[in-house]
């Protein structure tokens, strides 16, 4: 694992010029304190993006590239994050261009890995992230625990069996062979009295009906059954008038049933038309709809860091990845409104294709069956025609569905579609007349009849087998979905269950230490419900959930953290550092020092940067943490210079040549000859005039130089007469310091001159050589002097 | 994962489909279909149910096949 050894962020956010960090050699931890829009949070953001790409929350509020740029940079100025972390030359720089793209330099191969694995881990909090995870449901909790814990594939398989399970209940080949089945039991019941659904049921029923005619065939399979036929024809005075007979029943009842199915047409059509015509509209985004897995995978594999090029995937032409995975988010949610809507359209499609098929069948049996009918001519033609209207049809719909093309009008296919039917009705009619015709005795009708009766069964239980056939292929497939989905859920659970016993363990120890007896304990994960997640507590002694029932805010506050340090502890492969932004502010003292104390009990060998706007809590934090090594810093903020983590010399001077030549530099070589004076000033104890808080800070160049020189002619008066004293009172700098706001800017030549000067004034009090001012309680053994810590740069001192 | 006792998720769903293999109560041709999808990095919606729409059309005394062709 490793910590963080070096930061700097420049043009970026609130730092407009270098803001560097030093965590020193060993990887110290760092309190950091700035008031509230001070900009301390650039620390944590610059983190963020250096190592996921992203800010998450600008890129939430659609504030991306662009956010990250110091608001006063130039077109010539890079935005900058560079960082070093433990270990030998592992370092990169993150960069962004005024035209907003990014690219990345890693120091090696190994750097590159590690700032991949780290994207991996949590290793940075901010309030807002606790309480939008406590303010999830139980699923979405459940969903972020999974993806915190590598748990993503889970619910991948999850969600595809699920919605496959549900898709295949939608599908309109189920449903309309379901419906079918209703509708045949129902004619099954009105021709035979009974539901006939076997072939077996049927040869029963089909005895049972011929038994009148007292017939020597039994009817057990197809041969009987078509054996009994002949010889039910052969009772007869002429089996041929039987035959004939009987196709004029078969013929009428096809021309009705064909009449019913062109209806089915024209209600299926009208009730597709306008939808469909309507989802054309959006032909453009429809037909993109194809490319939503595609788009859905590459988000994926962007996100999961398997493609990390500063380039387009697919085209390899230079693109953001971050802004790539916005933008595709943003298109995959517009895709799935979009997705329902095409999905209900397909619905209707599909049953209108149902109904154009069976029309077209019977259509075209018109002519395969009926052809040697002379009489019926004219039936034979016409639907031979209806067949290929049907048949165009077919193709029109595919093609504009597949297309997005409207539909042209329906009028008129209506009209044939009417024609048809009632070519249909007229010619059932004729047929009765020509069966009728036939001039049959009692016993033929009888024949007649109850072959025609068998001839429906037998088609009405082939018809139906089919379907059903149909139907328990798709119910063998959803139950069997249902299974696997009802026990994955439970897999699902015992795993995820396993992991949130592993992290409870620290939560409830965590949460403990921040807590101790206040009524509120045993505090877990668990799963709730079917797949839910939720904090279970012990309150008063009795266990219960959500948190948000019994706790308060600092207690909801605390829960979040506990989360988030467990996490860390158990599931961080890399990060051994933790930012922790701002997370303390509904805590009260007690409860702020028992994190500290959590912290450096259970987090000693992490390295901690933690930010906050509240001094009293930053002076606690200095207080406890002291001693346990940590760093403290101050964030400034400037509207010069955007914000600065320490106003020492050695900053000023860097601000002043990167500022050189481009930005006045006035008020920067004031403030380096104040930091320099108080350097010196504090060594020799100088005295100066009582002031209050900050206003004691606040000191200005002029009473600093007067005061030292002041001290120094008592102390050590022929350094008082230094020539540098008499050139920093004529200097431009200090005879203008009537006031901060200084109306004449220095320039050009000036400023070498002021920066000789105060280079002179600390070669007389600041060591070359260990960079430490001389100290008024640092006396030389054995001479009127004093020193700095090395001893090599000293002063004459009067006791 | 960091931690050996938990088990990859990778693991689980494997396991999961292993245990799921001659399951007198499962749909043969639909376990494969999921078992194969997944083993080719493909296991989504939309090839699951072409899977099963192929499956359906299938011979029932067909052997149940490894998976292929999909997007």
């Amino acid at each position: 694992m490793t910590k963080l050894r070096h930061l700097n962020a420049a043009a970026f956010r609130g730092a407009r010029f270098d803001l560097p960090l030093d965590f020193t050699k060993d990887h110290r931890s760092v309190a950091i304190y700035g008031e509230n829009a001070a900009g301390k949070s650039t620390i944590t953001d610059a983190l963020e993006w250096f190592v996921n790409d992203k800010v998450e929350h600008l890129w939430r509020d659609d504030c991306k590239q662009e956010a990250l740029r110091h608001a006063q940079c130039g077109d010539g100025d890079i935005t900058q994050v560079k960082i070093a972390f433990q270990g030998q030359e592992l370092s990169g720089t993150k960069s962004l261009s005024a035209d907003l793209k990014t690219s990345v330099a890693y120091s090696n191969d190994a750097c590159e890995q590690l700032v991949k694995n780290i994207n991996e881990d949590n290793f940075y909090l901010r309030h807002a992230q606790i309480t939008g995870f406590l303010a999830k449901t139980k699923g979405e909790k459940r969903k972020q625990i999974a993806s915190i814990i590598g748990y993503d594939e889970i619910v991948q398989f999850r969600d595809v069996i699920q919605q496959t399970k549900n898709a295949l209940q939608k599908e309109a080949a189920y449903t309309s062979a379901k419906a079918r089945l209703d509708q045949l039991k129902s004619k099954s019941m009105e021709l035979a009295g009974e539901q006939l659904t076997t072939k077996a049921g049927f040869y029963h029923k089909a005895n049972a009906l011929a038994g009148p005619m007292a017939l020597k065939t039994a009817i057990a399979d197809e041969k009987s059954y078509e054996d009994a036929l002949k010889e039910l024809r052969a009772k007869g005075s002429d089996p041929q008038k039987i035959k004939a007979a009987e196709r004029l029943g078969q013929l009428e009842k096809s021309c009705n049933s064909f009449k019913d199915e062109l209806e089915a047409v024209k209600s299926a059509l009208a009730a597709f038309e306008a939808p469909n015509n309507e989802l054309c509209k959006e032909k453009e985004n429809v037909s993109k709809l194809r490319i939503g897995e595609f788009l859905a995978k590459g988000n994926q594999i962007i996100a999961d860091g398997i493609y990390s090029d500063p380039n387009c995937p697919f085209c390899l032409s230079d693109y953001d990845l971050d802004q790539l995975q916005q933008e595709v988010g943003t298109r995959l949610a517009a895709m799935a409104a979009l997705q329902q809507k095409f999905d209900s359209v397909k619905v209707l499609k599909d049953k209108l294709i149902e109904a154009i098929t069976n029309a077209g069948r019977r259509a075209k049996s018109f002519g395969d069956d009926y052809a040697d009918l002379d009489t019926f001519k004219k039936l034979i033609t016409e639907t031979g025609g209806g067949a290929d209207t049907l048949r165009q049809l077919f193709k029109d719909i595919n093609k504009s569905f597949e297309a997005f093309e409207p539909l042209p009008t329906s009028d008129t296919l209506n009209v044939k579609l009417d024609d048809l039917a009632a070519l249909a009705d007229s010619s059932a009619e004729q047929a009765q007349e020509e069966a009728g015709k036939l001039k049959l005795t009692e016993q033929e009708e009888a024949i007649t009849k109850l072959i025609a009766t068998l001839a429906s069964l037998h088609e009405l239980v082939g018809t139906y087998l089919r379907h059903d056939t149909t139907v328990k292929r798709y119910q063998a497939q959803f139950l069997t979905l249902e299974k696997i989905f009802d026990a994955f859920i439970k897999v699902q659970n015992e795993a995820l269950q396993a992991v949130l016993d592993k992290i409870s363990g620290d939560v409830g120890a965590f949460y403990a230490k921040l807590h101790p007896k206040e009524n509120v304990d045993k505090v877990r994960l668990r799963m709730i419900g079917e797949e839910g997640v939720e904090f279970e507590y012990s309150f008063h002694g009795n266990p219960t959930q959500p948190p948000q029932k019994y706790l308060s805010e600092s207690h909801l506050n605390s829960l979040g953290i506990v989360l988030f340090l467990a996490n860390a502890r158990i599931f961080n492969k890399k990060a051994r550092f933790l930012v922790l932004d701002d997370i303390v502010t509904s805590f009260d003292t007690g409860h702020r020092r028992r994190l500290l104390r959590l912290l450096k009990e259970e987090f000693a060998d992490w390295q901690i940067v933690l930010l906050t706007h509240e001094s009293v809590w930053f002076d606690l934090i200095k207080r406890e943490l002291r001693e346990s090594g940590w760093l403290f810093k101050e964030v400034k903020a400037d509207s010069d210079n955007g914000i600065l983590l320490d106003e020492s010399p050695a900053t000023f001077r860097s601000l002043i040549e990167a500022k050189r030549g481009k930005l006045d530099v006035t008020n920067d070589l004031r403030k380096l000859l104040e930091a320099t004076l108080k350097e010196i000033c504090y060594a020799l104890e100088v005295k100066v005039a009582f002031r209050f808080n900050d206003v004691n800070e606040r000191r200005m160049a002029d009473e600093l130089t007067s005061q030292l020189r002041s001290t120094l002619k008592s102390k050590s008066p022929e350094t008082a007469k230094h020539s540098v004293f008499s050139d920093l009172a004529g200097s431009t700098l200090i005879a203008n310091l009537g006031s901060h706001d200084n109306p004449e800017p220095i320039v050009g030549e000036d400023i070498d001159v002021v920066l000789e000067d105060i280079d002179k004034l600390a070669a007389l009090f600041i060591c070359g050589k260990c960079n430490r001012p001389v100290r008024a309680d640092a006396n030389v053994p054995g001479e009127k002097k004093v020193s700095c810590s090395c001893g090599h740069c000293k002063i004459d001192w009067k006791d | 994962m960091a931690d050996k006792e938990i088990k990859s998720a990778k693991d689980v769903v494997s396991e999961f489909l292993e245990s799921l293999a001659g399951s007198a109560d499962l749909d043969a041709r639909t376990v494969a279909s999921i078992s194969a999808l997944r083993d080719e990095g493909k296991l989504t919606k939309t090839n699951l149910l072409r899977r099963l729409e192929a499956d359906r059309a299938a011979d029932p005394a067909a052997p149940v096949q490894e998976a292929g062709g999909d997007d």
